[in-house]
């Protein structure tokens, strides 16, 4: 395994049973090998698996066949405790209308990412402040989902998956559903991570996204990887194309790693 | 941390479903403030009431008959109407080792019956100062004019009320009865007492009497009729079969007249704790009930707590402390209640009520009890929902249907 591959998957598949009826096989066969600033864009029609693809991926769900791992370390193999650790401290996640927790506010809709994290309570306000003033929201911390606009929910779910300082942001569908001057703000966001973080980028979309955002564009069809483009990285100039920025990796955002 | 964490976000949740939250709560009082009340103000009454009925009612006597004592005899030991068998001293030691045999007393009740006017006079042979002779015979208290008997009293009866009437005797005078000149010490009134008698004299007494009058052997110890008294009414069939199987064809004679009322008040005892249990138990399935509903309204949200890296035992420790925390809650005001309930309700007077200066008050024990009580209903209440939680992985709970 090349030690700049974030994730990768091998013959990886998940299939749901079905109480009447043949089961359901979301993800068929996959491989799939992420390297460290990467922006991949996963394109694919709603029930092609990318959702699927993507819990997998990020430790959400496990399959039922097939090997996934997260910096080397096969996710199959570790407990659920385990697991819920590798996914607060590699992996944040973006979900379709961005699941903000409705009761919350903005500040602790953040602050849930880290609580398992041993952060003094001071130390996780410092965090969240710093990630709300990053994207400009400081003065809505104490807002409910509700009372935010689009564009700001999307920017409190962008901070709070990087509230970890994770090395991989998995975005499930983050433009479906957003008008578009909001998915344009959601698109730049994420280039700006990749670009300026040097975070490494899965986004899933059933064609909402712009392609050209991405350094890779994958299409899924009935579960599987029917075929794979690798497009010049235009505007990323810092996305070394054949392979990631080597060990050392992108510099990372200026928050201290926890 | 993540106590604080687990607590803080409980609390949150619990107050974003202010009016569940609030029902939940109510239930668990309605529950606890049943319990406590009851356990505060009846059961001291209901036990008060079963105390004094546990202690009525408790006296057995026992004799064996004996169909072959001569008819002609004028005279003999009897016990209801018949001549009865003697019995010997390790009997009556047997009869004391009886599980649930708080006394036994020897008693001898010695007939003789006039053939020239038909009248049966009764002369009763005293255990002076055994429980069970003065429950069954005759005690100090039934004295009405006179004296008790003491131990030196060999020459000395008590009179029943109404034969003294008939003999016309008094305190002080002296009566002729089988065979011998006896001093009116007192005059008793025994009432309806299992072995009562014309007279009473010390047993010592009676069985020299008895000797005497040749109709029967009766050595130190013996005697005819077992007095017993046992420790508590709901021991007495125990008893009564414990000392049928001893004494071989024995008569055995009870007062059981009060059973009936014991029951009633056991059942009532039972009852008020069957309609406690029931609260209880609807209150905590109600609160398991709108915990689930919580956990599956919630399913999104405890996905994305997983997601974000919260191990499985925090989400489950959250809905068990939402659970506990609504219990507790539930708990202090039922016992609030209960301490008003208890303050402003009048209580009725009787005599199974407690005397002045034991008014009821909210027991300790009893608080104890409810919020315990509040805190295993909360557990149980909370423990399906959080397993499902538990078992619920990110991936399902953020699936859009």
């Amino acid at each position: 395994m090349e030690n700049n591959v974030v994730v990768e998957c091998h013959g990886l598949s998940k299939v749901y049973p079905r109480r009447n009826g043949a089961p359901v096989k979301a993800v068929d066969n996959v491989d799939l090998q992420v390297r460290q600033g990467e922006f991949v864009l996963i394109v694919g029609r709603s029930g092609s698996g990318k959702s699927t693809l993507l819990s997998l991926l990020g430790g959400l769900d496990r399959p039922t066949s097939g090997s996934v791992s997260l910096r080397g370390k096969a996710l199959e193999a570790t407990s659920d405790r385990e697991l819920a650790r590798i996914r607060m401290e590699n992996v944040g996640f973006i979900f379709q209308d961005f699941n903000l927790l409705p009761a919350y506010t903005a500040f602790e809709n953040i602050e849930i990412a880290l609580a398992p994290t041993p952060l003094s309570r001071q130390q996780r306000r410092e965090r969240v402040e710093a990630l709300l003033r990053r994207f400009d929201i400081l003065q809505r911390a104490g807002h409910l989902p509700a009372e935010l606009s689009l564009g700001e929910q999307q920017r409190v779910a962008v901070a709070r998956a990087l509230a970890n300082n994770p090395m991989l942001i998995l975005a499930d569908e983050p433009t479906g559903g957003v008008d578009p001057v909001t998915g344009k703000e959601v698109i730049e966001k994420f280039a700006e991570l990749n670009r300026r973080d040097g975070v490494t980028v899965v986004v899933t979309t059933h064609g909402t996204f712009p392609q050209e955002a991405a350094s890779r564009v994958l299409f899924m069809k009935a579960g599987a990887l029917v075929s794979r483009e690798v497009l010049p990285p235009e505007g990323h100039s810092r996305i070394a194309p054949s392979g990631g920025y080597g060990a050392e990796g992108p510099p990372r955002n200026t928050l201290p790693k926890v | 941390m993540e106590r604080f964490s687990v607590l803080r976000y409980a609390w949150k949740e619990l107050s974003r479903r202010r009016i569940r939250t609030l029902i939940g709560v109510f239930g668990y009082a309605v529950a606890v403030a049943a319990v406590v009340t009851v356990a505060s103000v009846a059961k001291p009454r209901i036990q008060n009431q079963a105390n004094l009925l546990l202690t009525v009612g408790t006296h057995l006597v026992g004799f064996i008959p004996d169909p072959a004592y001569p008819r002609d005899k004028a005279f003999g030991p009897c016990a209801q109407g018949v001549y009865t068998a003697m019995m010997r001293a390790e009997t009556l030691r047997r009869i004391q080792e009886i599980r649930g045999v708080k006394a036994a007393a020897p008693y001898i009740l010695f007939q003789k019956q006039s053939l020239r006017d038909n009248t049966t006079v009764t002369l009763g042979g005293l255990d002076l100062g055994n429980v069970a002779t003065e429950i069954n015979a005759c005690p100090p208290g039934d004295v009405i004019q006179g004296r008790y008997l003491g131990p030196g009293d060999t020459n000395a009866v008590l009179l029943e009320e109404s034969y003294a009437a008939a003999a016309r005797r008094g305190v002080g005078d002296t009566i002729e009865a089988f065979g011998r000149t006896f001093q009116v010490a007192g005059i008793v009134n025994t009432n309806i007492r299992a072995a009562r008698a014309s007279l009473y004299a010390p047993i010592s007494v009676v069985r020299e009497i008895l000797v005497e009058s040749r109709c029967v052997t009766a050595e130190v110890g013996d005697f005819n009729v077992a007095l017993v008294e046992v420790a508590d009414a709901r021991r007495m069939e125990d008893v009564r079969r414990s000392l049928a199987n001893l004494l071989a064809n024995a008569s055995i004679v009870s007062f059981n007249c009060y059973a009936p009322a014991r029951d009633a008040v056991a059942a009532t005892n039972t009852a008020a704790w069957v309609v406690a249990a029931v609260i209880a138990l609807f209150v905590t399935l109600f609160a398991a009930r709108t915990q689930w509903a919580s956990v599956v309204e919630r399913k999104r949200d405890i996905g994305i707590l997983k997601a974000v890296g919260w191990p499985s035992g925090w989400v489950t420790r959250q809905i068990l402390a939402e659970s506990v925390l609504q219990s507790l809650a539930g708990g202090v005001l039922g016992c609030l209640i209960s301490f008003l309930v208890i303050l402003l309700v009048p209580s009725s007077g009787g005599p199974a009520v407690p005397a002045a200066g034991s008014e009821p008050i909210v027991l300790g024990w009893a608080v104890l009890a409810g919020i315990a009580l509040a805190l295993i209903g909360g557990v149980l209440a909370g423990l399906l929902p959080a397993l499902r939680a538990y078992k619920l992985t990110p991936s399902d709970a953020l699936r859009r249907l």
